[in-house]
C-alpha cells in the first residue's frame, strides 16, 4: 500500500529520490521520507503530506556526493500520518535505515522482544521493527547481508523492503515477500521500486522478485537469493513506457484495478486478526472492555458503506446475537435519534472524511454513545473522531466507485462479528468453520475473477437496457442494493435492488421482457425460496441473470444467464457474489462509454452535507 | 489384541465457571452418579496422563494414577466432559480408528486425537493445549456428541440422564450380590431389618461395608459408596449417589454427595451437589424449587444464567460446613471452606463465615480452615500432609478477589 524507490549508482541525490516517489503519488499517500547514503553516513528526511521538491531543504540533498538512497511515500497503517510515522525507519544508532510496504503481523511479539533487550522505539509502525531487527544482528558479528537475512526470516506477514547500511557502501538490499517489488537495472545504477511507474525515465529492463527473495543491488550487479540463501537466477523482462497505464497496473481504469486487487485486499483485511488458536478474531484497535458492555450495535454509514453496514447488521445479529440497528448516516442525525444506554454506534466510511457519517458520529457520541470506527484512511477524521476502530488495510481507492473498499469492510464487519459472537456465546465450532472459511475468500475471490471474460460476455447482452431489477434475500439483499448502486453510479442506467420476497408486495408489476432483473441466489439457506421468486419472474415474462453457487443445477436451467461463486458459508456469500456485479457494472459502463473513474455529478469521498 | 491407546485429559481455561467445583479438585475428578471422568477413561485405556491445574498437582497424584503413553497417536479429552459411561465405547472407536478429529462442545474442545507426528507443547499447561489443539488444524469431527460440564448447575442437571447407564455399569463391574430383585450389595453391608429397599424404579447399590440403619427408606436408582452410613430413619430417594465414608440422614433426593462428608441428621436435601469433607449440621435444608415453579436462575463467574432446570439446589464447594438450621436458597453456590449460618439467600464465597441473618460476613481465616481440616481428617484417621494445606493455602489466595467483589464483601 506504500510506495518504495531506492537507487544505487553514480546519479544518487533527494533529486532522483523525490522524482520517483513523485511518479508514486498518483495513488494519494500522507506523508513521505528518504535516507541518501554518502561518505559520512545516512542523512534522513521525513515529511507529512504530498511531496514537492521545494520541501527538499537539506544543505548537499540535492548536490552529488551519495553513493545511494532509499525513499518512501507511506498511506499510513499502523499509526496516523506523522514525521514519527514517516519511513525511513533507522536502527539506534542511525547504521541501518529501511522503508517498508506491506503489514508485519508479528510486530507485536517482535517488539516486546527488542524492548526487553533495551531497543528503544521512536514510532508506532510495524516497520521499525526491522532496522532493530538487522542491528542487532550487526551488533551480532554478522554482515549486513547475513543480518538483514536474519532479520528478515524473523518476520510474520507482508512485506516489499529496501534497507541500506552506512558501513556498507554501495549496497542496497531488497526483499518481497506479499507485497511487490521490481528491480530496474541501468547502466552503471541500479534501482528497486514497489511500482514499475517509479523506474520511467530510467531504464525498461525489469526483474520482478517472487515472494521469499530477496536481492543485493550494486552500481553494477544483481545477485537474488531464497531464504536459504540460494541463489536464484531471475529472467529480465521489458517494459512499456505507458505511465498512465503503468499507475493502473496495465488495466485500463482504475476501477478495474481495484476490482482485480480484492483477492490481496480481502486478505489484507483479515491478515494477522484470525486467531485460530482461540478460535475467534483479534481487532487490536477496540478495547475488549468497550465491546462487553455493549448490548446493541447502531451502524452508521452512506452509500456502499451503508450497504456493508446492512450486511454488518445480519452479520452481527446472526453470529454474536447482538441488536443491530443500520441507518443512514444523513437520516440518523436529524431525527432526534434514540440513544439507549450501552449502544455502540459502528461508523463505516472508506474515506474516513464523508461528511454526514461524520457528523452522524459527533451526534450519536454526544447522546452518550460509543463509537468505533471501520475506515480505510488511518488517522482520518471518523477514525479520530471515534478514538477505537478497526482499518481495513485495502489501499488507496481511486476509482469513485467503490469496490475493494466494500469487500474489504464486509471482512472487517465479519471479524467484529465473529469476536463479539464468541463473547457472547457463539460456539467453538461454529467459530472455527466460520474463520476457516474466511482464509478460503482470497482464492475464492480469485476463481471469481476468473470468468470475468463471461461477464463481459454477459454485459454485452444486457448494455442496451434503460432498467434494472436486483433482487436478494437476507445476506444477498444488501449485495442486490450494491449491485444495483455500481449500475447506476458509473454506466447511468436505472436499477434497483429489492428484497426478493418484496417484489410480489408492488416491484412485479415492472417485470416485463424489457426488465432484466439480476437474482442473487447463492445462499444455501434461502435458496428454496429464491426459486420460488425466480419462477413469480419467469411467469411474467421477465429475463433472469442469476448469480448461483457453483454445483447448483436447478437456477441455470431457469435463468437466461449464470454466474457461478465457489461455495462458502452464507454470511460470507456477499464477499463473492458482490464481484460479479462489479464486474456488470464496469463493463456495461464501458460499453455504453461512460468514464469509469470519473462518474459523471459524483466525489470519491462525499466530504459535505 | 492392540496396544491400547494414549490419553491425556487435559484442563482447559473455562474452569473459573464451574466453581467452586473445581477450585480444589481436577474437573475429572468430579463424581457424577457413581463416576468421575478419570474412571471412564480408564476403563478406555489405562494409557491415561493428565495436565491440570498447577495448584493442583500434587495433590491429583495420589489419587489419580498416570499410566505411561506409547507410541501412536493421543487422545486428548477435556477434562470436563461429563462421566459417562455411553463415552467409552464412542472413544474407544475414535482412538482405535486412528483418523485425527477436533471435537466440540459448546465453547469447548471436547476431544481430539492428535497424530503422533505433531508434538504437543513442553510443558504443557492447561491453556496451552487448546491453543496447540486448534493450532494443529485437526479436522472438525461432524457429530457433537461429548458434552462437558461448563458450570456447577450442568453436573446436577446431568443425574437423571447419566444414572441409569452409570449405575448399570457398575453392577456390571463390581462384585455384588443381589439379595433381593434389584438389590445389590458388596461385602460386609448391613442392613436393619426395619429398613424400606425400594427398587421398582431403579436398583438399590449399597457398596462394600454400607450400614443402613433402623426404619430408613431408601429408593433407587441410587448408589452408596463405600464404607458409608445411612443414620436411622432417612429417607435416601432416587438419583442419589453418595461416596465413600459419608454419614448420610434425613431426606436426600437426586443430588452427588462426594467422599467424606456428613449429612447425618434431619432436613432436606435436593437437586444438590456437595464437595467432600462437607458437614451439614443438624436441620440444614435446601430450597430445590422456586415458589413460582419457574426456571431456577444461577449466578456463576459474574454471569446471571438460566439454568434450564425447575428442579435445582445448591452446590457446595469442598470443606463447607453449615451450622444448625441453615437453609439454603435454591440455586446457590457455597464456597470452598465457608462456613455458613442461618439464611443463604446468596452465592457465598469461598473462606467466608456467612451469617448475613446476624448481621456480618468475615473472611474465614486460612489458619481456621486448616484446623478445621486437620481435626476433621483426623476423626476419619486420614493424615493431613503438607499438599492438603498447601491446596487449601492455594485457593484462599486464588478466591482473594471474589471475596472482595461479592455482593456482601465480608469485613476483613
Amino acid at each position: 500500500m506504500c510506495g518504495i524507490f531506492g537507487y544505487v549508482g553514480p546519479r544518487a541525490n533527494a533529486g532522483i529520490l523525490v522524482e520517483a516517489l513523485r511518479r508514486l503519488e498518483y495513488r494519494g499517500y500522507d506523508s513521505w521520507g528518504i535516507a541518501l547514503a554518502g561518505a559520512d553516513g545516512l542523512r534522513v528526511q521525513r515529511e507529512v503530506g504530498r511531496i514537492a521538491e521545494k520541501s527538499v531543504q537539506q544543505d548537499g540533498f540535492l548536490s552529488g556526493g551519495w553513493w545511494g538512497g532509499i525513499a518512501h511515500t507511506r498511506w499510513a497503517t499502523h499509526g496516523p500520518p506523522t514525521v514519527e510515522n514517516a519511513h525511513p525507519h533507522l536502527s539506534s544508532d542511525g547504521q541501518v535505515a529501511v522503508v517498508h510496504n506491506g503489514i508485519i503481523e508479528n510486530y507485536h511479539t517482535l517488539k516486546r522482544t527488542l524492548e526487553s533487550e533495551g531497543y528503544r522505539f521512536s514510532s508506532e509502525t510495524d516497520t521499525e521493527v526491522i532496522p532493530h531487527l538487522v542491528h542487532r544482528f550487526l551488533a551480532a558479528g554478522l554482515s549486513f547481508p547475513s543480518a538483514f537475512l536474519h532479520a528478515i526470516r524473523l518476520l510474520e506477514g507482508a512485506y516489499g523492503i529496501a534497507a541500506v547500511c552506512a558501513k556498507e557502501p554501495g549496497l542496497i538490499l531488497v526483499a518481497r515477500k506479499g507485497s511487490p517489488m521490481v528491480i530496474g537495472l541501468g547502466r552503471h545504477e541500479m534501482m528497486c521500486a514497489s511500482d514499475p511507474a517509479a523506474l520511467v525515465g530510467h531504464t525498461r529492463r525489469v526483474i520482478y522478485l517472487d515472494d521469499g527473495e530477496w536481492a543485493a543491488l550494486r552500481t553494477d550487479s544483481f545477485e537474488a537469493h531464497d531464504l536459504d540463501a540460494a541463489p536464484v537466477t531471475k529472467e529480465v523482462q521489458e517494459i512499456a513506457f505507458d505511465l498512465p497505464a503503468i499507475e493502473r497496473g496495465g488495466y485500463p481504469h482504475f476501477m478495474l484495478k481495484e476490482i482485480f486487487e480484492q483477492p490481496e485486499t480481502v486478505r489484507n483485511a483479515f491478515r494477522g486478526r484470525i486467531v485460530r488458536s482461540e478460535g475467534t478474531a483479534k481487532l487490536g484497535g477496540i478495547d475488549d472492555k468497550l465491546l462487553r458492555r455493549t448490548q446493541r450495535c447502531h451502524i452508521l454509514a452512506c452509500g456502499t458503506s451503508w450497504h456493508a453496514g446492512l450486511v454488518g447488521k445480519y452479520l452481527l445479529e446472526n453470529l454474536a446475537r447482538m441488536p443491530t440497528q443500520v441507518s443512514y448516516a444523513a437520516e440518523f442525525r436529524y431525527a432526534n435519534p434514540v440513544i439507549e444506554r450501552n449502544t455502540l454506534v459502528i461508523a463505516i466510511s472508506q474515506s474516513g472524511e464523508t461528511a454526514d457519517t461524520l457528523a452522524g458520529v459527533r451526534e450519536a457520541i454526544l447522546r452518550g454513545a460509543d463509537a468505533i470506527g471501520i475506515c480505510n484512511v488511518v488517522g482520518s477524521s471518523i477514525a479520530r473522531e471515534c478514538g477505537q476502530g478497526v482499518y481495513i488495510h485495502a489501499g488507496p481507492e481511486i476509482g469513485v466507485a467503490s469496490t475493494k473498499a466494500f469487500t474489504s469492510q464486509l471482512v472487517v464487519l465479519a471479524l467484529l462479528a465473529i469476536h463479539l459472537g464468541r463473547m457472547r456465546g457463539m460456539s467453538l465450532r461454529d467459530a472455527i468453520q466460520f474463520l476457516d472459511a474466511m482464509e478460503r475468500l482470497p482464492d475464492q475471490v480469485r476463481q471469481v475473477l476468473d470468468c470475468a471474460p463471461l461477464v463481459e460476455e454477459v454485459a454485452r447482452k444486457y448494455k442496451d437496457s434503460t432498467n434494472a431489477l436486483y433482487v436478494g434475500r437476507l445476506y444477498e439483499y444488501p449485495v442486490a442494493l450494491e449491485g444495483a448502486l455500481k449500475l447506476k453510479e458509473i454506466s447511468y442506467i436505472h436499477a434497483e435492488g429489492i428484497p426478493a420476497a418484496e417484489l410480489k408486495h408492488g416491484p412485479i408489476a415492472l417485470v416485463d421482457p424489457d426488465m432484466p432483473t439480476v437474482v442473487l441466489a447463492a445462499q444455501q439457506g434461502v435458496l428454496d425460496k429464491m426459486k420460488g421468486n425466480v419462477q413469480e419472474i419467469l411467469a411474467r415474462g421477465g429475463r433472469i441473470l442469476a448469480v448461483a453457487r457453483e454445483g447448483d443445477e436447478e437456477i441455470p436451467r431457469l435463468a437466461e444467464h449464470t454466474l457461478f461463486i465457489p461455495p462458502t458459508l452464507d454470511p460470507l456469500v456477499p464477499i463473492l457474489a458482490v464481484i460479479p456485479l462489479q464486474l456488470l457494472a464496469y463493463y456495461i459502463a464501458v460499453m455504453r462509454g461512460c468514464d469509469v473513474d470519473r462518474p459523471r455529478n459524483l466525489a470519491k469521498s462525499v466530504t459535505v452535507e | 489384541m492392540t496396544t491400547p491407546g494414549n490419553i491425556l485429559v487435559f484442563e482447559d481455561h473455562h474452569l473459573d465457571r464451574t466453581n467452586p467445583i473445581t477450585l480444589t479438585r481436577p474437573a475429572f475428578g468430579i463424581t457424577c452418579c457413581v463416576y468421575t471422568l478419570y474412571d471412564i477413561v480408564r476403563m478406555v485405556s489405562p494409557r491415561v496422563r493428565y495436565v491440570v491445574r498447577p495448584h493442583l498437582e500434587k495433590i491429583v497424584a495420589r489419587r489419580f494414577p498416570q499410566g505411561e503413553h506409547a507410541g501412536g497417536p493421543t487422545l486428548y479429552i477435556n477434562a470436563s466432559l461429563a462421566p459417562d459411561v455411553r463415552y467409552v465405547e464412542s472413544l474407544r472407536s475414535l482412538l482405535a480408528r486412528g483418523k485425527p478429529f477436533l471435537s466440540t462442545s459448546g465453547q469447548r474442545i471436547a476431544a481430539a486425537l492428535v497424530p503422533e507426528r505433531i508434538s504437543p507443547p513442553s510443558p504443557a499447561a492447561p491453556a496451552g493445549i487448546p491453543r496447540f489443539l486448534l493450532e494443529s488444524n485437526l479436522p472438525l469431527e461432524e457429530s457433537e456428541g461429548l458434552r462437558t460440564f461448563d458450570y456447577p448447575f450442568h453436573v446436577v442437571g446431568a443425574i437423571r440422564d447419566l444414572f441409569p447407564a452409570n449405575l448399570d455399569r457398575k453392577i456390571r463391574d463390581g462384585q455384588f450380590t443381589e439379595i433381593r430383585p434389584r438389590v445389590f450389595v458388596g461385602r460386609g453391608v448391613r442392613i436393619a431389618d426395619t429398613a424400606v429397599l425400594h427398587a421398582d424404579d431403579g436398583p438399590i447399590v449399597l457398596d462394600n461395608d454400607v450400614l443402613v440403619m433402623d426404619f430408613c427408606y431408601l429408593r433407587g436408582p441410587l448408589y452408596v459408596g463405600p464404607n458409608s452410613r445411612v443414620i436411622e430413619r432417612s429417607s435416601v430417594k432416587e438419583f442419589t449417589s453418595i461416596g465413600n465414608t459419608c454419614k448420610i440422614g434425613g431426606e436426600v433426593e437426586a443430588s452427588i454427595i462426594e467422599d467424606y462428608t456428613n449429612k447425618q441428621h434431619h432436613g432436606f436435601l435436593g437437586h444438590s451437589y456437595v464437595g467432600s469433607w462437607v458437614n451439614l449440621g443438624a436441620g440444614t435444608s435446601t430450597s430445590d424449587l422456586k415458589n413460582t415453579y419457574g426456571i431456577v436462575r444461577m449466578e456463576c463467574a459474574g454471569e446471571r444464567i438460566d439454568t434450564g432446570l425447575q428442579f435445582m439446589g445448591c452446590v457446595i464447594g469442598d470443606f463447607a460446613k453449615a451450622a444448625i438450621n441453615t437453609s439454603i436458597f435454591a440455586g446457590k453456590l457455597i464456597g470452598v471452606a465457608s462456613m455458613i449460618y442461618g439464611y443463604v439467600g446468596q452465592n457465598v464465597p469461598s473462606f467466608c463465615n456467612y451469617a448475613r441473618s446476624f448481621g456480618q460476613v468475615t473472611e474465614c481465616p486460612l489458619e481456621t480452615a486448616i484446623q478445621t481440616q486437620k481435626r476433621m481428617f483426623a476423626r476419619r484417621n486420614v493424615e493431613q500432609t503438607d499438599d492438603d494445606i498447601a491446596l487449601l493455602s492455594a485457593v484462599f489466595e486464588m478466591t482473594r478477589e471474589e471475596r472482595s467483589i461479592s455482593s456482601e464483601p465480608p469485613v476483613l
